[in-house]
């Protein structure tokens, strides 16, 4: 009767631990968020509650472990630098006292948002194919090379500015949705009351595991 | 007080999850059947723990309850907080599969620890003596299993000084709430269950 009495005590014990906890579900764990744009990368850095990690180291790896940047979080949590190479990013967050987390960027997303910057090479290329062409147009017939040439260059141009308008707008469209994409990452990264409940059915049940064997001994 | 996967060198890895291992098999082995449900509880208690935040400053800390799992449970500690780890890892992403057993050893050896130091005085006739023997139990384990991480990363290559400002700066606050809460846990048991604090060890 007395260790009914005692295990039932302790049952409301962790069920008042529990609804403590739920109302404050928080805690020890570091998270970092980041996605490339125009040329930059943005790494969020958080606690598990939300908070912003502030002045924490961070480092940037490329796909053979080689850092290739390096700094600290801002006020607000953030790290922002320019994308060094086509290649994939390790952004790893050293937030002190054995907290450390990483996020990788893809290589399909970092080229994409390193093409957008370095759009002047390509705009080069496409005036030396521009020239090219002239070229052999030039040798062909040289009264109308002076038209020819132009009309290819600025459907190009306009072409070229097309596609800078349409960067932008898409990049203003996207930018909710990347807040959007950081806030459900920060809340699916949160522990979960199922979670909790889940881990203290787990223990009761190895506990009986325990037992059972401990009484088959005796 | 959870470190991460990725942090430690191997060798702390391993010379952790060794000692982790004999301590647990000799909590096991130490644990009597009817002290079976209170390493349960106490286990569930841990586990959830870690889910009450206290905002310290530039970082957040939150409860651990390792002192009141060493003052009820001695030795059976580990096998308890090894448990609640291990889920907290894995459902959490908490610390880590791999760091588990310097986790564990940081968590429960200070707290078998303070059930040497604080248990007889935890029990004795003055709820005075009891309740501050209860206090010494909190703050020292969250003190010690703070020392102790600060420790695995000096080990590890960290340099002493800012690892060991840092993890007592931010522990500072837990160990006075820690050590009234477990104060606070003391006098409650006493009243009501004192059968709960003798010794098994």
């Amino acid at each position: 009767m007395n260790r009914i009495k005692q295990s039932a005590l302790s049952f409301i014990i962790a069920v008042a631990v529990v609804v403590i906890s739920a109302s404050s579900a928080h805690a020890h764990k570091v998270s970092v968020f980041a996605h490339a744009e125009d040329g930059k990368v943005h790494a969020e850095c958080y606690f598990v509650d939300g908070t912003r990690c502030t002045g924490s180291k961070v480092t940037v790896e490329d796909s053979k472990g080689a850092v290739v940047s390096e700094g600290v979080t801002d006020s607000q949590g953030m790290y922002v630098f320019d994308i060094p190479k086509a290649d994939s990013l390790k952004i790893v967050l050293h937030a002190g006292m054995g907290h450390l987390n990483d996020y990788t960027l893809g290589v399909d997303e970092v080229k994409a948002a390193y093409k957008g910057n370095n759009s002047s090479p390509s705009k080069e290329k496409t005036k030396t194919a521009v020239k090219r062409t002239a070229d052999v147009k030039e040798r062909r017939v040289k009264a109308q090379q002076a038209e020819k040439a132009a009309a290819p260059r600025s459907a190009c141009a306009d072409t070229g500015a097309i596609k800078a308008a349409v960067d932008e707008a898409v990049e203003a469209r996207l930018q909710p949705m990347y807040k959007m994409l950081s806030d459900m990452r920060d809340e699916a990264s949160r522990p979960k009351l199922t979670d909790a409940i889940g881990g203290i059915g787990y223990i009761m049940g190895i506990m009986g595991i325990i037992m059972y064997f401990k009484s088959r001994k005796a | 007080m959870h470190i991460s996967e990725g942090v430690l060198s191997a060798p702390v890895l391993i010379g952790g999850g060794a000692l982790s291992a004999g301590c647990v098999a000799y909590g096991l082995k130490k644990m009597e059947y009817k002290k079976i449900p209170q390493v349960a509880v106490l286990s569930s208690a841990f586990f959830v723990g870690s889910l009450i935040h206290i905002p310290a400053g530039p970082v957040s800390v939150h409860l651990v309850l390792n002192g009141i799992n060493g003052l009820i449970l001695g030795w059976a500690a580990f096998p308890s907080i090894l448990v609640a780890l291990t889920l907290q890892a894995v459902l959490f992403q908490f610390g880590g599969i791999t760091t588990l057993g310097v986790n564990t050893f940081n968590m429960a050896f200070p707290a078998v620890l303070s059930y040497y130091m604080f248990n007889r005085l935890a029990r004795s006739p003055n709820m005075n003596i009891a309740m501050a023997a209860g206090f010494g139990a909190g703050f020292f384990s969250v003190a010690s299993g703070g020392a102790l991480i600060a420790l695995s990363l000096v080990a590890t290559g960290e340099e002493f000084t800012t690892a060991a400002k840092l993890v007592l700066a931010a522990h500072l606050p837990v160990m006075i709430i820690e050590g009234l809460f477990t104060a606070a846990c003391v006098a409650f048991l006493r009243k009501v269950r004192p059968e709960i604090l003798e010794a098994h060890v």
